[in-house]
């Protein structure tokens, strides 16, 4: 085995070429930065925009968004988000927190088209524990049932049987079972412990 | 010869692991699905107007979800209810609450025929659309 000649072009195992693997790494967080702010300032560039990009402190225009036409007269009258949810709470993530939200009564959705109805919330938690090394998740229905109806969910997403639905992160991902609407109107699957939440030991004693 | 394989091993695990970490902390800057604006364009482009964008965020402060997905019966997806205007003023979908009474009627055709032409219908900046299916590549082609 001719160690010297297989030792240099194995590039990471090299002791002495640390200096470049560190060059690498912080080429990369760079350019990573500007490619994921890059939307930021594309105008009407569908396939590179991802719509409304607005953290909190961030105002982009209606117009500028990517998705709204500027020559329409309209987008003028649209109110731009940033306008009614400034002072909305948000999660450590800076994402909105809709569930707080209501519940500190900044907003009260109507309930029907005349806002005369009732919803009928039900306050009970399952706990999904296939969750390879993360936490368990606890899945709550109050924060769920003060927004949707059952039917919205069973028995079409999920079977109201606990543990009769194979949920994967792989398919939450690609928008099933709570990908339907997490990632989409919901919280997205970034924020992994809003889900994750339960803590293992504390399962296997309260759980059989 | 072992003790080096070793080694290699970690740096290739830090540098992994570098960039799961880069990638997590990028993802939440594009994290929006709080807007959740819908562009609806099946029969639009075709008809000449402008594809019709829904933002979520702007009804969810006014309207529980149930009101639209259960009581109207959108179902949940995007350019999946075959809206067209006839049912619209017939005060089916949209036409529910856009009739003059509960919101502004359907005269007002900028305020919905707001998209840029061409977008295609998907649900803006979705996990989904940036992770799992690029949607535009394809749908792009079509609209060129
Ligand atoms: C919307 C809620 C939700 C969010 C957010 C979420 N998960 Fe999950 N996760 C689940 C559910 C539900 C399961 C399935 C558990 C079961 O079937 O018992 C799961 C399962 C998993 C599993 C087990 C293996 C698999 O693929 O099913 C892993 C690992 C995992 N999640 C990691 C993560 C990570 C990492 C994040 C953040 C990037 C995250 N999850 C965010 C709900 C969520
Ligand atoms: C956001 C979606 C969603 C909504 C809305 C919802 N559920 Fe569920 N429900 C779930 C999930 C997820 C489970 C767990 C299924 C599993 O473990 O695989 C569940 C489980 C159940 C179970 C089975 C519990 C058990 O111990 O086996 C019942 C009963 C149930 N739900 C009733 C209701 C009722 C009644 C409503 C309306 C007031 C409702 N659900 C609304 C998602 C929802
Ligand atoms: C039909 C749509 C829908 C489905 C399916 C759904 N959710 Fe949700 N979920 C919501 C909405 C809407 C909220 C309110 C918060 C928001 O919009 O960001 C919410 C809130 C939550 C919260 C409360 C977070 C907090 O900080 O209080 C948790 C936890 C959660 N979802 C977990 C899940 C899990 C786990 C699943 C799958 C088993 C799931 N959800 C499926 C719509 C859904
Ligand atoms: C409340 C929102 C709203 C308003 C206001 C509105 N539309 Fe529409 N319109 C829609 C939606 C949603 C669709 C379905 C879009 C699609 O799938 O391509 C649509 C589709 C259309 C279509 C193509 C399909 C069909 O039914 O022929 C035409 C043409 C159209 N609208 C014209 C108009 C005109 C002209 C006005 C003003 C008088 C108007 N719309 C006002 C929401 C609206
Ligand atoms: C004012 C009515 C209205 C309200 C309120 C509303 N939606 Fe929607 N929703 C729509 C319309 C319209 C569409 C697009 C349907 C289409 O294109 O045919 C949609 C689409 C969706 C989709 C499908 C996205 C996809 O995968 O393509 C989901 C998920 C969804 N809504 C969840 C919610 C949740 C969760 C809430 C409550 C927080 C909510 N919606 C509140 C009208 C509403
Ligand atoms: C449940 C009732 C309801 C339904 C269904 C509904 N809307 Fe609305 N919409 C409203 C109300 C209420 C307003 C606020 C009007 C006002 O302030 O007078 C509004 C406002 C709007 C606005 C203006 C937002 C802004 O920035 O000012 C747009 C655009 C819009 N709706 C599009 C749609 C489209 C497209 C559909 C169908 C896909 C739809 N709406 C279905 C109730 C509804």
């Amino acid at each position: 085995m001719s160690i010297g000649y297989s030792k240099s072009t194995n590039w990471y195992s090299a002791k002495s070429n640390w200096k470049l693997v560190a060059l690498l790494i912080f080429l990369l967080v760079c350019t990573s930065a500007t490619v994921s702010s890059a939307p930021l300032t594309k105008k009407g560039v569908y396939e590179e925009s991802t719509g409304h990009f607005q953290l909190q402190g961030d105002v982009v225009p209606i117009e500028e968004d990517g998705i709204h036409d500027p020559n329409n007269e309209a987008v003028k009258i649209l109110q731009p988000p940033a306008e009614s949810m400034l002072n909305f709470p948000r999660d450590d993530r800076g994402v909105i927190n809709w569930v707080e939200t209501l519940d500190s009564g900044m907003i009260n959705p109507r309930t029907g088209l005349t806002g005369e109805e009732k919803m009928h919330a039900v306050d009970f938690d399952v706990i999904f524990r296939n969750t390879a090394s993360m936490p368990y998740v606890r899945f709550p229905h109050r924060p769920h049932t003060i927004w949707l109806t059952c039917k919205n969910c069973h028995p079409k997403i999920f079977i109201p049987q606990r543990g009769s639905n194979p949920v994967t992160m792989a398919a939450i991902m690609a928008g099933e079972y709570c990908g339907v609407c997490h990632g989409k109107v919901a919280f997205p699957p970034y924020e992994c412990k809003r889900c994750h939440r339960e803590p293992r030991e504390s399962v296997g004693l309260r759980y059989k | 010869m072992k003790a080096l394989t070793e080694h290699s091993s970690v740096w290739k695990m830090a540098l992994f692991g570098l960039l799961v970490w880069v990638g997590v902390l990028s993802a939440p800057q594009q994290a929006q699905a709080e807007y959740a604006d819908v562009v609806i364009n099946n029969y639009a482009d075709a008809a000449g107007m402008r594809p019709v964008v829904f933002p979520h965020w702007y009804h969810r402060i006014r309207f529980r979800c149930k009101v639209c997905h259960a009581d109207l019966g959108f179902k949940f997806k995007a350019g999946g209810n075959k809206i067209t205007m006839a049912k619209i003023i017939d005060g089916k979908f949209c036409g529910a609450c856009h009739n003059g009474e509960i919101s502004w009627s359907v005269e007002n055709c900028g305020m919905c025929h707001s998209g840029i032409p061409g977008t295609p219908t998907h649900i803006s900046g979705s996990t989904v659309q940036r992770l799992v299916a690029p949607a535009y590549k394809e749908l792009d082609k079509k609209a060129q």
